[in-house]
């Protein structure tokens, strides 16, 4: 389905003539597949800057790929990679995972211009040498609770630097609930057939808290450059209404980074190619021409901007009830059956299905102090949060 | 019944006309003028059928006899002329025997001597040889030969001039064609002649000619209210076979009503890309592409007045409103000598004038649109006005929206008003004024507007029937603004103007039926803003910019000869030489020699004050056509033309956007050069019904702009880092076979044409597609176009348009790389894939209310269906990353049949 608005706004908005009595839309937008046979271009994708912040530098390789190839990404593993600086000074990246190559921080000087340089099997590629900019700090995150969801915004003071260009990333983690935590279980024999269910009095049940994290998908840039004032005032990303990710609590590390006009003309045109076109008048994609050579072949075409910054990062949490909260099912639904409790009723009615609460019980004399009569039977998706993409580890970081 | 008479003779200013006493009781007058013949020895020519049959009672005491005959002539609509020695002339409708004073034939070839043959005055007196009465024309002279004669064709019910009529002494090479204002100058041999004069739509008139000497006359023509069965020549198309100029079309009003649009609306534009050689990206867009051009290389003019953006509502619309439009030049091949400033074409639209002997009006109403249009006399036969507007009342339509969509809006309005005044047979005036507003937003926080204004005045004066010049002045503008207001922080406001101010002056003067020669002036001051940017509310922390106002002076001075070499030898030859001066006060980036144009580069910028001559540009323009007559109906022709152009619009948007911005040539930013060869064949068939012409052609293009990568255009202060100029090359061939007459009418077209442009200097910042050349974003090889009205009954006609065109190119991704936390698109070289092509076909039926010419009120419906087969023609395909997948779509914009109503009325 299509999920972005801005998309259904033009189509409507644009096209909205409609010619009977009734307003009838006439344009359309069509899923489209292209007839021609794409060529394999594997060309070298570099991904990351070079840090001289307080965290590490962490640079990604791998090639382009045709558009329905599988799997999506294609790494370039063993290369060499290093950071030079124009001091004369030359640091070797260490590959932590295929294509993914990593430097601690602290070990590059903040006055030094430096640049990458790649060896793949003997090929070599140079950035440019650029000296490094200076982020400033996030002052603050807000949030504005709007009809549609929750808007998250960016604020930081420029003011003491004359940085004009910034790149935002984040990391969002949250935590979130089994939609039915489940109070009973079910019991088998010694050969394993189930023979009914009881109360579950484990403390720290799996799959009832769990928490899940992405990363930002989308490019995000800003500039201050036609504001009287260098204040950054931006909105990050948005929480649509429903979303699990305000089931419980959000929180999110955003990453700020001062960059070079190029590299936001780099990202900003990449994000007008992939992210922003199809309007009536929405301007044409346009190749991009990132800061890395071929050094053996000049011609060959490189896809990256590598740039010369710091990061600089802060963390929010963001609680439900902050923000009015919603209820979060799963997409399926939670279906509920009502079972007896006894094993030819739990082989009928209860296939597939996972015992979540008790319906009706009887009370009993200890020791035995409640007979289960009838219980709920749900989806373990619905009793599971692991089963909605997360883990049930708990983040370092949590509160 | 009684009658007296008397007769005797009394001395006149200039001539003596005998006096004539009679009373005259329940006569008819041929018996009146009988009597009269009989008593003052004046010979009567009139066509008895032609004369009022009712009685006259009238008596006369001692009057001169002209003062008898204007008594007797007086609101009967018959003229009486007083000729030579004792001639009396009676004609229907309008007045004939002028002369021109003597001075006019100072150039003149000698006239020989000459005897008029006596049977060729002794003509029947009652003579109905034609449908018209013999008209004698000029005071008789001594000798044989040739001499001038001149006049207008009107139409006869509101003296409206009528343009491009063609008129042709039967049995002899003569004939010329009427000027915009409906002059005409014809060089005839003394002696009879019969001259026959056609136009589109007009009742054919065929006037007997007796040429005694030099002298003017008027042609009124009658709207063709029934069709006539017999064959009718119409004046522009044997205009086709006969010019010396190539690549022309003219259509008028009536034609471009038949053509079926979207929204029934009859609409200039979209008529004009049915012809071979004019295209568009796509449907939403109104600018032409001629003869692979680009949107902003054509010179649209309405009365004059530039135009700088001729569309309404995304384009949907054009901007012109069908009521006050008598017709459309599109000059592609060989443009005229006057003309200049863009590269590809020239679109001349003219308006009507206004009734001049009653008011009279009009008014539609469609869906979307409505429009009215009030016309009449400010003084009865001398001028007259049209008031004209058209309004949008979209806004119902946008509420029946969900509940979110609900706060679009779009409308539009735009008033013409034209003003023409008459001070006497040599000078007459023109006033036009034109103004349009749109306003629209695409979503919620983002609004749109523009506006053309409009202002126009043109005099022109007869100096004698061989010359004549024409002085205009104007002022054009057209101005955008865009709002956003819903990040408070980033509200602003973006504006953004383009103006200019003209004096344009044109002499037209026919040396002999072997020359015609045309000279002039033209001078435009330029002036535009590209951008001036505010903040919009106190919480707005926007900073102001304000980009420099820019101007320039373009001057351009022309000649052009039509030389008939040989009766079917002639050579239209003009030149235009073209004085650009960039203006101050503005400020320029200096970059050393041979680099790059980067921002990086930039040395230096230098301050210039107001009116220092920053920079200037120069050059010659030719423009030659060359025309063959291989048969009566068959000619063949080759031209040349070259032009510069020194304005560009810069828009990297596949669309022509109303938001698109303006800018002059300065010292970073050369003008652009075009040149073109043509040639072309002409056939025309079956009594010149038939018009059938293919033309060729080949064109280079220099310093045309495209974008770098990543352009940023608005509010760039060093734009010229962001521009490209490229080289091009178009070519092509055009084939149109048309039947304008008949029953069934219409036109075939099918065109071929390449555009291909070519950025391979490594020295200008960026080489695109390895400096090979890349079709441009309106390459559209193959298209064929019909057009095909059949009418049924003189009530009830339909009509069907289809076409079918390649679709335009596109950049297409040709593969995928993750970046930044989602998966990328990696696009192919430039313009390298095409979107699916192109077919749409439309129908309409027109229907008449009665036909009753009387009637206080004339009625018709247009109702019809766009797009009748429903086909989802593409607009554009685009893939877009979503949720780290990507996704390829393809848009249409009217992707249904989409039906229509439109009622008309005129009164």
């Amino acid at each position: 389905m299509i999920s972005d608005k801005k998309y259904l706004y033009y189509r409507r908005a644009v096209l909205f003539i409609g010619m009977t009595s009734l307003a009838v839309f006439t344009s359309c937008r069509e899923r489209y597949y292209s007839a021609f046979e794409e060529q394999d271009t594997g060309y070298l994708v570099v991904n990351g800057f070079i840090n001289t912040g307080q965290t590490p530098t962490v640079i990604e390789l791998s090639r382009s790929i045709k558009l329905n190839d599988d799997p999506a990404q294609k790494p370039v593993a063993g290369a060499t990679v290093q950071i030079e600086s124009d001091a004369g000074d030359r640091i070797t990246l260490q590959e932590v995972e295929a294509g993914m190559y990593k430097l601690e921080n602290g070990l590059l000087k903040q006055e030094n211009k430096h640049r990458l340089y790649i060896n793949i099997q003997g090929k070599e590629y140079v950035s440019v040498y650029l000296s490094a900019h200076k982020t400033p700090a996030i002052d603050s995150i807000s949030w504005e609770k709007g009809r549609d969801g929750v808007q998250l915004y960016v604020q930081a003071d420029a003011e003491a630097g004359d940085e004009q260009y910034f790149q935002w990333k984040y990391n969002e983690t949250w935590e979130y609930r089994a939609a039915i935590p489940p109070t009973i279980k079910y019991i088998y024999n010694s050969t394993g057939k189930i023979t009914g269910v009881a109360f579950d009095d484990a403390v720290d049940k799996p799959g009832v808290t769990c928490w899940q994290n992405d990363r930002s998908r989308n490019i995000l840039v800003g500039s201050t450059e036609k504001l009287s004032r260098n204040i950054v005032y931006q909105p990050v990303c948005f929480i649509p209404y429903g979303s699990q990710k305000l089931n419980a609590v959000y929180s999110i590390l955003l990453k700020q980074y001062s960059i070079s006009k190029a590299a936001y003309n780099f990202l900003l045109q990449m994000k007008k190619n992939t992210e922003q076109l199809g309007s009536v008048f929405d301007p044409q994609p346009a190749q991009l021409l990132g800061n890395i050579t071929c050094l053996s072949n000049p011609d060959e075409k490189v896809i990256g901007y590598v740039d010369v910054t710091q990061e600089k990062n802060k963390r929010f949490f963001l609680n439900n009830f902050d923000v009015g909260g919603w209820p979060y099912t799963p997409p399926s639904g939670c279906q509920t059956v009502i079972v007896r409790n006894n094993p030819d009723s739990i082989a009928n009615m209860a296939a597939g299905l996972v015992p979540a609460i008790p319906q009706d019980v009887i009370l009993l004399p200890p020791p035995v102090y409640v007979e289960i009569v009838t219980f709920v039977a749900t989806q373990p998706s619905c009793v599971d949060c692991r089963l909605n993409g997360g883990t049930d580890v708990k983040p370092s970081f949590w509160p | 019944m009684s009658l007296l008479i008397a007769c005797s003779w009394v001395a006149g200013q200039n001539q003596q006309y005998p006096i004539v006493s009679a009373q005259f009781r329940n006569q008819k007058l041929w018996d009146v003028f009988n009597t009269l013949e009989g008593k003052t020895g004046y010979r009567f020519f009139y066509d008895i059928s032609k004369l009022d049959t009712s009685d006259i009672s009238i008596s006369f005491q001692a009057q001169p006899l002209n003062h008898v005959l204007q008594t007797l002539t007086n609101g009967k609509n018959i003229y009486f002329s007083l000729v030579g020695r004792k001639n009396v002339f009676i004609t229907q409708g309008q007045v004939l025997l002028e002369q021109l004073p003597d001075w006019f034939y100072s150039n003149n070839p000698p006239v020989k001597t000459i005897a008029i043959e006596p049977a060729q005055n002794n003509v029947a007196r009652e003579f109905k040889t034609t449908t018209q009465p013999l008209l004698l024309i000029g005071k008789k002279e001594e000798g044989t030969g040739s001499v001038i004669i001149s006049g207008y064709v009107r139409e006869i019910k509101n003296g409206e001039p009528i343009a491009g009529a063609s008129l042709q002494i039967e049995n002899t090479g003569i004939g010329t064609v009427t000027d915009r204002y409906g002059f005409f100058t014809l060089l005839v041999p003394k002696g009879k002649n019969i001259l026959s004069v056609q136009s589109i739509g007009m009742e054919d008139e065929r006037l007997d000619l007796l040429v005694q000497g030099a002298g003017n006359m008027q042609v009124n023509m009658q709207t063709r209210i029934m069709s006539l069965k017999n064959v009718v020549i119409s004046a522009q198309k044997m205009n086709n076979i006969r010019t010396a100029q190539l690549g022309v079309q003219k259509l008028d009003i009536k034609t471009i009503k038949q053509v079926p649009v979207v929204f029934g609306e009859a609409d200039i534009m979209r008529v004009l890309l049915t012809t071979p050689g004019v295209k568009t990206v796509g449907e939403a867009s109104t600018g032409l592409n001629v003869r692979g051009g680009a949107a902003d290389q054509n010179l649209i003019l309405f009365n004059e007045a530039n135009v700088y953006n001729p569309s309404h509502f995304f384009g949907m619309f054009s901007a012109f409103n069908p009521e006050v439009i008598k017709d459309v030049e599109l000059f592609k091949g060989s443009i005229p000598a006057r003309y200049g400033g863009r590269l590809s074409s020239v679109v001349n639209i003219n308006s009507r004038e206004g009734n001049k002997k009653k008011f009279a009006g009009s008014a539609g109403i469609g869906l979307l649109t409505s429009r009215l249009q009030i016309e009449g006399p400010i003084v009865k036969d001398k001028s007259s006005f049209i008031l004209a507007g058209r309004t949008t009342y979209t806004d119902w339509l946008l509420k029946q929206l969900p509940a979110e969509y609900k706060n679009s809006k779009a409308s539009f309005y735009d008033v013409n008003a034209v003003v023409n005044h008459e001070f006497n047979e040599k000078s007459s005036i023109n006033f036009t004024a034109y103004m349009s507003r749109d306003r629209f937003n695409l979503n919620t926080d983002t609004f749109f507007h523009y506006k053309n204004q409009n202002i126009a005045l043109k005099w022109k004066y007869n100096f004698n029937p061989r010359f004549n010049t024409g002085f205009s002045v104007g002022y054009d503008r057209y101005e955008y603004n865009i709002t956003s207001d819903k990040n408070p922080i980033n509200a602003y406001e973006l504006r953004f103007d383009i103006a200019q101010a003209y004096l344009r002056n044109h002499y037209s003067y026919m040396i002999n039926n072997k020359h015609t020669l045309d000279f002039g002036l033209n001078a435009t001051y330029h002036k535009l803003h590209s951008g001036n940017y505010y903040p919009l509310g106190s919480q707005s922390l926007v900073e102001p910019v304000a980009m420099p106002a820019e101007q320039a002076a373009e001057t351009a001075l022309y000649i052009s000869d039509i030389y008939k070499i040989t009766q079917n030898l002639t050579i239209d030859g003009g030149f235009r030489y073209v004085l650009y001066s960039y203006l101050g006060p503005g400020t320029v980036n200096q970059y050393p020699a041979g680099v790059p144009l980067r921002e990086d580069n930039i040395t230096g910028t230098v301050l210039y004050t107001a009116n220092k001559i920053i920079n200037t540009y120069q050059g010659p323009e030719i423009r030659v056509g060359l025309r063959q007559m291989l048969s009566n109906t068959f000619s063949v022709k080759a031209g040349y033309n070259s032009l510069r152009q020194y304005i560009h619009m810069l828009s990297n948007t596949a669309a022509m956007a109303p938001t698109d911005i303006w800018k002059l040539s300065d010292p970073n930013i050369k003008p652009q050069f075009g040149d073109q060869f043509s040639l072309g064949l002409y056939k025309n068939l079956k009594s010149n019904t038939i018009e059938i012409s293919l033309e060729g052609y080949y064109k280079r293009i220099k310093d045309y702009l495209d974008f770098k990568s990543g352009a940023v255009l608005v509010l760039n202060t060093h734009i010229e880092t962001d521009v490209l100029p490229t080289k091009g090359k178009a070519y092509g061939v055009e084939f149109l076979i048309k039947k304008s007459t008949g029953k069934l009418n219409g036109w075939l077209s099918y065109t071929y044409s390449r555009i291909l442009l070519k950025a391979d200097d490594p020295s200008a910042g960026e080489i695109i597609n390895k400096g090979n050349w890349y079709p441009a974003n309106y390459d559209k090889p193959h298209d064929v176009t019909l057009i095909g009205n059949y009418r049924i009954s003189h009530r009830f006609s339909i009509s069907l348009n289809s076409t079918y065109s390649t679709g335009r190119p596109i950049t297409l991704p040709i593969g995928r790389f993750y970046y930044d936390g989602g998966m990328r698109t990696l696009y192919d070289d430039r313009n390298a894939h095409r979107i699916p092509d192109y077919f749409r076909t439309d129908f309409s039926m027109n229907i008449d209310g009665n036909h009753k010419i009387n009637q206080k009120f004339h009625n018709s419906w247009t109702i019809g269906v766009y797009n009748l087969t429903g086909r989802r023609n593409p607009y554009s395909v685009y893939y877009v990353s979503q949720n780290g997948v990507i996704n390829g779509y393809k848009l249409s914009i009217f992707g249904s049949a989409i039906p229509f109503i439109n009622f008309n009325i005129r009164f």
